[in-house]
C-alpha cells in the first residue's frame, strides 16, 4: 500500500506533529489529520522532508 | 480384526492366460498411471472406492452373480497391464475373471460400533494394493452389519474405471440384481464397443488436424505458466511427494446454493465458473500469484457410445487462470467463463499428451502444470436395488493425488464442499481455516462482486479480530516509572557493594560505578548536554564503556555508540549526521574525532578521583519517556548507515519484560560482549544493572572467539549470554564447551536460528534457550519465546524456530500488501506497534514518515505502525516464524523461494559448518539463479571429500533428495568462514561473486566417460533417446528423456546388468551423477566384512 508508483497519496500529521503519508482514496486512521498535499509517493515525501524540520514529538519541545 | 469369511469366493487368479484376451494398447491416462505404479509400486492413490449401504432381506448369490455379470460384459475390469520388450506398457484383456465377493461379519461387535467398523474396514481394503500386471483392478466386498443391513463396497483401480463408471456400474448392477431376485432375464442393452477399442482409437486419432489444433492451442494456452503453485503448507513440501490424504468438508447452506445459481446466471456464466472462480481468487491471495493453473476433470464421454461403458475416461483439463491487475470478482468471472468455453470443447485432449508437449515430466515433488483440482460434481443418487432400502455410504480413502482438491457437490439443502488434501503439506487445522476462507470469498463475491481481487478479506469477522486485537500483543506496557539509568541507581542505594562490572580481572562495584557516571554526567552537563542531546560514545569495550553509557544516560542524553575500529572519516560523517553534542572516546582517538567539531572528552584518562561527587544531575528529573535513550545506526538496503533514534519509555519496558521472562537476582553473571553498535548490546548492558546482577565484560573482539569465550564463562561463572545465531553455532562446536557449566540460559535474536542449532544448544548446554526478534527500529526484541529441544510435529515437520510472541507492551500485526491481516500459516510482512517504536531516523524525515506510517488498527489516535520488511507467519500456536527479509526472497523460474528454508536443509549435512543461500544474477544471465555459499566442518573436511568439488557434489545429492529441484542451489562455493558484520550476521553484500559457471561453456571438449559404468549408461542413454552420443553432464530431461523413455532406460539398464529403479533417474539425471550413484549402492549393499567369532 505504501510502494506503490501509480498511488496517489496525501500527507497526513498527529498531533505530536509526525508526518506520514496515506493513500488518498482512503480516510485516514483516527489521530491523523490530512494537509492539503496529494500526489504520487515521491511528491508527499518530498514536501514532508522540508516540512518536516524537527523529528521530536511536539510534547517534547519547549 | 475382522473375520472375514469366505463365503462366495474363488481365488481369483485373475487375468487369465496370455494368448487367449485381447491385447490392446494403452490409453495416454492409463499409460500415466501405470507409469506412476512403476515410480511407486503399490501406491493407492489411484484407488477408488465407492460402497452402498443395504438394508433389508439380502440375496447375496443375487448380488454375487450381478457383479460378475457386470465384469463379463466389460472388458476393463478384466484388463491388467504388462510392458512389452521396448518397455511400452499394453492392456491384456482376460476373457473371464471369477470376481469374489468376501463378507465380513460384524455382528458379534457392538451395535453401535458396527458402521464406524464397517467404514474402517472398507478404507482400509482401499489402501491394499492392486498388483496392475496381474490384477484382477476390481475388489469387492459385502460387510455384514446385521441380517438386514449390509454394506457393499467396490474398490477399482483408476486404470480401469472412473467416478462416472461406478455409477454406471450401480445402474446396472440395479438392473441384474432386480432380475436375478425376481427370475427374470436382465435387459442390458449390448456394449457398442470396448475400452480397449476407445484406447486404440485414441492413438489413431492423435495425428487428426482436429487434435492436432486442440494441442496446439493448449500449448498456446499454457505456455510460460507457473511450474507450482506454492501455498502456505503446514509443512515443507518433500522432494518426493507421497499420497497420503485425507478430506475436510463444509457446507453452503441453500440459501447460499441458490445464490450462487442466481450469481451465475445474472453473468451469464455456470456456477462451475463461479465457484471456480472464488477458488481460484482464494489460492491467487494465498500464493501471491496472480497466473494460476487448476485442473478440472472432465467426464471424457463427449461421444454418445462411450457413455455406458467402465473405463478409464475422465480426463483432467489444465485450467489457466489470469488474475493479473487486480481484476474485480465480475471481471474475473469474465475471465474464467471465456477460459473455460475455449477449454471445454478440447477437452479431449489427453493431459498426457499436454504434459509431454509441454515438456513437464521430471520432478517428483510436485505434479506438472497444476497442483490444485477443481470439480462441479453432479448430486448424488443411490440406485435402489430391488427390496432393499439403498442409500450411499461414504467413505473417505486417507490418500490423495493432488494437494489440494476442492470438490462441490450440490445435494437437497445446498452443497458440500469438499477439501481433499496431501497430508504432508497441510494439517487439518490449516484445512479448515482453507474452508472458511472459501466460504468467506464466495460470500464476498455474491455480495460484492464489483470488489477487486485485492479487496477481498480471507480472514472472518472473529479470525480478524483475533488476529488484530489476540495475537498480536500479550500484555500491556509496563506503566512509566523513570528510565533505565535510575533503575541503577536504585540498585546502587539497595546494594553499593555488590560487584556490578568484571572486566580484565578488575571489578568496579555499585557504587564505583555510579560515582564515576555521575561525574561523567557532569562534566557533560557542564558542556550543554540535556535531555534529548545525542553524545557519541565511540570506545572499546571495557569499564570504560559502560560507565560512559550511564554517564550520558544521566546526563540526560542519548548514547550514539560507534565502533572504535571504523575509519575516523565514516565515525565522523556518521556523528555529524546524528547531531552529537559532544564525543566520548579514548585519548588515542580524540585527535581524530575533534574533526567533527564538537567537545570531545577521552574517558581513559578521565580524572575520576579528581572529580568531586556531584549528586545526581537536575537534568535526570527532566527526562520524559519520549526523550532518546540511545541513537543506533543500521545500514539499510542502500547501504548508507540510518540513525535510529529510539527513546527512554521503550528501552525501560524492555528492560522490565527481559527481568519478566527471566527474572535475573544477585547471583546471576551476564556475559556482555555484542558490540556496543548493536541494539542488544544496550539490554546486555543496562538490563543486569537494574537486577542486581554482575556485568561481566568480554575483551574487545573477544566475542568472535569461541575458546575465550568458554574460558570467560568457565572463569567468570557466567550464567547469562546472548547469541547471534552464527557465533552461536561456532560457540557449540567448541570442544570445551562441557566447562560452561555455569550458563543456565541463552538468548538469541538477530538473525534467524536453524533448528540444529537450537538442537545443539539444548543438546550440549544445561541452559534455557530463547529465541527473539526484533528490529533496530524498535527498543530491541518485540517478541520472545523458550525453545524446546525438536519443537513441534516432533522435529519432524517443522523447519523452523519460532521467534515466540509479542512482549509486553508490543504490537505485531502480519499484514498483506494493503495492510490487511494475513491468515494464520501465511506470509506476510511485519508491523509494529506499540511501546518501543523509535522515534524514527534522525535527520532523515522523508525516510521516517515512509517507514513509520499511520497506525490503522490503534485504539490510541494519532498512533503510528512501523513497517519492519520483514517476512513472518502466524503459526497456529499464536507464536511467529520469522521467514526472511521481503526483498530477500526470489523467484526461480517463476516460483517464490525462501533461500532460509534451503539454508536449513543444507544445515543438516553433517560435513556443513555455515551456509548462506542467495539468489544472485551471473552476468549476461536471463533469469536469477541460486548460490549456496558454505562453510566444511573442520572435522569432517579431513574425513573424506577432501577437496571441495566433490563435497559440493555429495551435498548437491543431499539437498536433491530433500528439495524440490528448484530450490537446489546451481552453485555451491566453499569458504573458510562467512563473512561476518560488526554485530555477527552473515554480510550478504561481502559474499564473493563466483568465478566462471563450471557448466559446459560452447565449443569446449566433451567429457569423456570416466570408466565402464559410465560408457555403458551413455551407450544406453544414445539408443533410448536416439541420439548419436550424449556427454556425461547432460541432463536426460533436458535432452529429450520422459517418464516413458526413462522406463525404457531402467530396462536396457537391467539387461547390461546395472541395477537401477525409476526413481533414480529423476534424482540423479545426468550419467556422471547417476554412475556415482551407482557406486555408491554397490559399495553400501557389498558384503561386510565376517565379523570374528
Amino acid at each position: 500500500m505504501f510502494d506503490d508508483d501509480d498511488r496517489q497519496y496525501t500527507v497526513v500529521r498527529n498531533h505530536e506533529d509526525q508526518y506520514s503519508l496515506w493513500p488518498a482514496d482512503r480516510p485516514a486512521p483516527p489521530g491523523w489529520d490530512t494537509l492539503p498535499v496529494t500526489g504520487d509517493k515521491p511528491a508527499c515525501l518530498s514536501y514532508i522532508a522540508t516540512a518536516w524540520t524537527d523529528l521530536r514529538p511536539k510534547s517534547l519541545r519547549s | 480384526m475382522t473375520d472375514l469369511t469366505a463365503l462366495l469366493t474363488e481365488s481369483a487368479d485373475a487375468a487369465g492366460e496370455d494368448g487367449e484376451g485381447r491385447i490392446a494398447p494403452t490409453s495416454f491416462a492409463q499409460r500415466r498411471l501405470w507409469f506412476l505404479d512403476q515410480l511407486d509400486p503399490g501406491n493407492s492413490a489411484y484407488n477408488l472406492v465407492a460402497a452402498l449401504r443395504l438394508r433389508g432381506p439380502l440375496d447375496l448369490p443375487a448380488l454375487y452373480r450381478s457383479l460378475n455379470r457386470i465384469v463379463a460384459r466389460h472388458e476393463a475390469l478384466r484388463t491388467v497391464f504388462r510392458a512389452d520388450a521396448a518397455g511400452e506398457p499394453c492392456q491384456h484383456v482376460a476373457p473371464r475373471i471369477d470376481l469374489g465377493l468376501p463378507v465380513t461379519d460384524l455382528t458379534h461387535r457392538p451395535a453401535a460400533d458396527r458402521a464406524e467398523q464397517a467404514r474402517a474396514f472398507i478404507e482400509s481394503e482401499t489402501e491394499r494394493a492392486f498388483d496392475l500386471a496381474h490384477g484382477p483392478l476390481i475388489r469387492t466386498h459385502v460387510v455384514r452389519l446385521d441380517d438386514q443391513d449390509h454394506v457393499l463396497a467396490v474398490i477399482c483401480h483408476h486404470t480401469v474405471c472412473d467416478g462416472w463408471s461406478m455409477d454406471r456400474l450401480f445402474a446396472e448392477l440395479t438392473e441384474l440384481y432386480a432380475a436375478l431376485t425376481a427370475g427374470r432375464a436382465p435387459e442390458l442393452d449390448p456394449l457398442p464397443l470396448q475400452f480397449g477399442d476407445h484406447a486404440a482409437r485414441q492413438h489413431r486419432e492423435l495425428a487428426d488436424p482436429r487434435t492436432q489444433d486442440a494441442l496446439a492451442h493448449w500449448r498456446t494456452r499454457l505456455h510460460g505458466a507457473p511450474a507450482l503453485l506454492e501455498l502456505p503448507t503446514s509443512a515443507p513440501r518433500p522432494a518426493v511427494q507421497g499420497f497420503d490424504g485425507a478430506s475436510y468438508t463444509t457446507t453452503l447452506d441453500g440459501e447460499t446454493w441458490q445464490a450462487v445459481r442466481d450469481a451465475a446466471r445474472a453473468h451469464k456464466a455456470t456456477p462451475f465458473m463461479l465457484l471456480l472462480s472464488a477458488f481460484a481468487l482464494q489460492l491467487s491471495r494465498l500464493s501471491g500469484a496472480d497466473d494460476l493453473v487448476i485442473g478440472s476433470p472432465s467426464a471424457g464421454r463427449a461421444r454418445p457410445e462411450l457413455a455406458p461403458l467402465i473405463g478409464m475416461f475422465v480426463n483432467t483439463m489444465p485450467l489457466r487462470i489470469d488474475l493479473s491487475g487486480d481484476p474485480s470478482f465480475d471481471e474475473l468471472l469474465r475471465r474464467v467463463r471465456r477460459g473455460a468455453l475455449d477449454a471445454f470443447p478440447r477437452q479431449d485432449v489427453p493431459l498426457e499428451r499436454i504434459v509431454t508437449e509441454l515438456g513437464l515430466e521430471r520432478a517428483r515433488s510436485h505434479d506438472p502444470l497444476f497442483q490444485a483440482m477443481f470439480a462441479l460434481q453432479q448430486p448424488l443418487t443411490p440406485p435402489g436395488l430391488a427390496g432393499l432400502s439403498t442409500d450411499l455410504f461414504p467413505v473417505s480413502p486417507r490418500t490423495t493425488f493432488t494437494d489440494l482438491w476442492l470438490e462441490i457437490r450440490p445435494h437437497q439443502d445446498g452443497a458440500d464442499c469438499s477439501f481433499r488434501y496431501r497430508t504432508e503439506l497441510f494439517d487439518e487445522a490449516a484445512v479448515a481455516r482453507l474452508a472458511r476462507q472459501y466460504r468467506q470469498v464466495l460470500h464476498t463475491a455474491l455480495d460484492a462482486p464489483g470488489t477487486p481481487c485485492s479487496g477481498f478479506s480471507l480472514t472472518d469477522e472473529e479470525e480478524t479480530e483475533r488476529l488484530l486485537y489476540g495475537w498480536s500483543r500479550t500484555a500491556p506496557a509496563h506503566p512509566w516509572d523513570g528510565p533505565v539509568h535510575e533503575a541503577v541507581a536504585r540498585q546502587t542505594r539497595l546494594t553499593p557493594d555488590a560487584t556490578a562490572v568484571v572486566f580484565d580481572g578488575r571489578q568496579l562495584s555499585y557504587a564505583e560505578l555510579d560515582t564515576r557516571a555521575g561525574a561523567l554526567a557532569a562534566h557533560l552537563a557542564g558542556h550543554g548536554v540535556t535531555p534529548d542531546t545525542p553524545v557519541a560514545v565511540c570506545l572499546p569495550r571495557g569499564s570504560d564503556l559502560v560507565t560512559a553509557v550511564l554517564g550520558v544516560m544521566s546526563a540526560g542524553g542519548a548514547y550514539l555508540p560507534l565502533s572504535p575500529d571504523d575509519p575516523t572519516g565514516r565515525l565522523v560523517d556518521m556523528l555529524r549526521a546524528a547531531g552529537a553534542a559532544h564525543i566520548l572516546t579514548t585519548e588515542a582517538l580524540a585527535p581524530a574525532l575533534a574533526a567533527a567539531g564538537v567537545p570531545v572528552t577521552a574517558v581513559d584518562t578521565f580524572p575520576w578521583d579528581e572529580a568531586p561527587h556531584p549528586g545526581p544531575p537536575p537534568a535526570a528529573a527532566r527526562i520524559a519517556p519520549g526523550h532518546l535513550a540511545y541513537v543506533i545506526h543500521t545500514s539499510g538496503s542502500t547501504g548508507a548507515p540510518k540513525a535510529v533514534g529510539v527513546p527512554h519509555q521503550g528501552l525501560a519496558n524492555r528492560v522490565r519484560t527481559l527481568q519478566d521472562i527471566h527474572g535475573l537476582d544477585a547471583s546471576d553473571r551476564v556475559l556482555h560482549k555484542t558490540p556496543a553498535t548493536f541494539d542488544v548490546s544496550v539490554e546486555e548492558l543496562l538490563w543486569p544493572l537494574t537486577a542486581g546482577a554482575t556485568l561481566v565484560v568480554a575483551v574487545p573482539g573477544g566475542h568472535r572467539d569461541p575458546t575465550y569465550l568458554v574460558e570467560l564463562i568457565e572463569r567468570e561463572r557466567v550464567t547469562t549470554v546472548h547469541f547471534v545465531p552464527p557465533l552461536l553455532a561456532a560457540f557449540l562446536e567448541e570442544p570445551g564447551l562441557d566447562r560452561c557449566a555455569s550458563l543456565r540460559r541463552v538468548l538469541c535474536s538477530g538473525q534467524e536460528l536453524p533448528p540444529a542449532s537450537r538442537d545443539r544448544c539444548l543438546e550440549r548446554l544445561p541452559v534455557r534457550l530463547f529465541n527473539a526478534y526484533g528490529p533496530t527500529e524498535a527498543s530491541i526484541e518485540v517478541t520472545e519465546g523458550e525453545c524446546a529441544a525438536g519443537d513441534a510435529d516432533g522435529g519432524t515437520g517443522d523447519p523452523r524456530v519460532s521467534i515466540g510472541r509479542p512482549v509486553a507492551g508490543a504490537e505485531v500485526y502480519v499484514l498483506d500488501g494493503e495492510l490487511r491481516p494475513v491468515p494464520v500459516g501465511v506470509p506476510g510482512e511485519l508491523y509494529l506497534g506499540g511501546t518501543g517504536l523509535a522515534r524514527g531516523y534522525l535527520g532523515q524525515p522523508a525516510l521516517t514518515a515512509d517507514r513509520f506510517v499511520p497506525h490503522p488498527y490503534s485504539r490510541v489516535p494519532g498512533a503510528r505502525l512501523y513497517r519492519t520488511g520483514d517476512l513472518v507467519r502466524w503459526r497456529s500456536d499464536a507464536g511467529l516464524d520469522f521467514l526472511g527479509r521481503n526483498d530477500h526472497q526470489v523467484k526461480i523460474r517463476g516460483v517464490r523461494i525462501e533461500p532460509g528454508e534451503i539454508e536449513n536443509v543444507i544445515r543438516t549435512h553433517p560435513g556443513v559448518h555455515e551456509a548462506t543461500v542467495i539468489a544472485a544474477r551471473p552476468d549476461g544471465a536471463a533469469s536469477p539463479e541460486l548460490h549456496a555459499y558454505l562453510v566444511r566442518n573442520e572435522t569432517a573436511a579431513t574425513a573424506g571429500h577432501a577437496d571441495d568439488d566433490a563435497f559440493a557434489g555429495a551435498l548437491r545429492g543431499h539437498l536433491r533428495d530433500r528439495l524440490p529441484g528448484f530450490m537446489v542451489p546451481a552453485r555451491f562455493l566453499v569458504l573458510p568462514r562467512l563473512p561476518l558484520n560488526a554485530s555477527g550476521k552473515v554480510d550478504r553484500a561481502a559474499l564473493p561473486a563466483p568465478g566462471p559457471s563450471a557448466a559446459p561453456a560452447p565449443g569446449h571438449e566433451p567429457a569423456e566417460p570416466a570408466d565402464e559404468v559410465e560408457a555403458t549408461l551413455v551407450r544406453i542413454w544414445s539408443q533410448v533417446l536416439g541420439r548419436p552420443h550424449t556427454e556425461v553432464t547432460e541432463d536426460f530431461f533436458a535432452i529429450g528423456g520422459d517418464s516413458l523413455k526413462s522406463i525404457q532406460l531402467v530396462h536396457r539398464a537391467r539387461e547390461a546388468g546395472l541395477s537401477l529403479r525409476v526413481g533414480d533417474i529423476f534424482h540423479h539425471p545426468t550419467v556422471q551423477d547417476l554412475a556415482a550413484h551407482l557406486k555408491r549402492a554397490a559399495q553400501t549393499t557389498a558384503p561386510a566384512p565376517a565379523e570374528a567369532p
